[in-house]
């Protein structure tokens, strides 16, 4: 019979340069980087850290 | 002046704070050691390194934007302590009615088979059943797909996508939700913002499996804005008044005769990365709703299914 473990894949990561999140004008990002910070799992949007790895676990 | 809790990293706050035309506070969790903070039962504030400060005198409501989704590199005592100082500052909004967009436990309390219930009355949907040690109805032993309730690993850092299963195959003693498989043309996402809506297609055309988030970075297909046909903008605005929200994101698919099915609606979904595949202005519209939209309290969301 089929569990979970069976249907489990290897998660998409991306590997972003480290940022450098800025007081001055609250940003983190050049805004030609923003999107790479904007990542998705299966069953939706999560936002991961610098080096792609997922911290998101309970919210799309 | 609208207080933002979240995270430094995040790209769709990025755009809400370059894009605003009023005062924006951003308060990152992960870099709390950076800022001075002040909570007293009659004041409170916060100052950043670089001098900007909000207060209990100038804050006119507040964002929770995935705040608690981002790990401290630090022991879990100090974590909790952190996330109790996040929460007494978003509870002062929220027994004020100063609170924009979805509380972040907005999921937990209408979940993927609360929001199909309320969807019904309003989209189309698929015939969906979460089980545990009870056989799947015939109609969803083939042909179906099992979707993950959560996105949480396992030990070994593995995730489940949506995946197309046979009902008869799965161990019964796993709680599985299973919805019929269908064969749609296009994914469609809506993003609620206030009275507005902005819809986007991505063809599936090209899809190698059924979801398209594992492919995105690697396919060339973007999301391009699309009409939303009078009888879907209709029902989600029902369903939006169901669920006593304002905001979020819907996510349905399209059919080869155009109908849109309802898939589920995402009350605190990421949407920075549409306005990077097709660039309209949507961080603008966005920072308008939160600066200057309706605010809310925690007394102001029943539950979705009493309406």
């Amino acid at each position: 019979m089929i569990t979970y473990a069976d249907l489990a894949t290897e998660a998409v990561r991306i590997d972003l340069d480290e940022p450098t999140y800025r007081h001055e004008d609250q940003m983190s990002s050049t805004l030609s980087e923003a999107g790479k910070i904007f990542m998705w799992t299966p069953n939706g949007t999560q936002t991961f850290d610098h080096t792609g790895k997922p911290s998101d676990s309970d919210q799309d | 002046m609208l207080l933002v809790l979240c995270g430094s990293l995040d790209g769709s706050v990025d755009l809400v704070v370059h894009n605003s035309r009023t005062n924006i506070f951003r308060f990152n969790i992960d870099l709390i050691d950076e800022y001075s903070v002040i909570l007293e039962p009659h004041f409170w504030s916060i100052e950043n390194p670089s001098g900007a400060r909000i207060d209990s005198n100038i804050a006119t409501r507040a964002w929770w934007w995935k705040a608690f989704s981002f790990a401290l590199d630090k022991d879990p005592m100090y974590q909790e302590e952190v996330k109790y100082l996040f929460r007494e500052i978003y509870a002062w909004f929220g027994h004020r009615e100063l609170i924009v967009g979805n509380t972040p436990d907005f999921e937990n309390r209408f979940g993927k088979i609360a929001q199909l219930e309320v969807a019904t009355r309003h989209l189309p949907t698929l015939p969906t059943s979460l089980r545990v040690n009870n056989p799947f109805p015939e109609s969803l032993l083939k042909s179906a797909i099992a979707k993950p309730l959560t996105s949480t690993m396992d030990a070994g850092g593995r995730v489940r996508q949506t995946t197309d299963v046979s009902g008869m195959d799965l161990d019964p003693a796993y709680p599985w939700l299973i919805q019929e498989l269908a064969h749609a043309k296009s994914d469609i996402t809506v993003l609620v913002v206030g009275s507005r809506l902005y819809a986007y297609r991505r063809s599936r055309a090209n899809l190698t499996g059924l979801d398209w988030r594992p492919e995105q970075f690697t396919s060339p297909e973007k999301w391009e804005l699309t009409a939303v046909p009078e009888q879907y903008e209709v029902g989600i605005f029902n369903f939006m008044e169901d669920t006593k929200s304002d905001w979020g994101r819907i996510d349905f698919l399209e059919m080869p005769d155009e109908k849109w099915i309802f898939l589920e609606y995402n009350a605190n979904g990421q949407w920075g990365f549409l306005e990077q595949d097709c660039p309209i202005g949507l961080p603008e519209h966005v920072a308008e709703f939160l600066c200057l939209g309706p605010t809310k309290g925690f007394n102001n969301t029943r539950s979705p299914n009493k309406a």
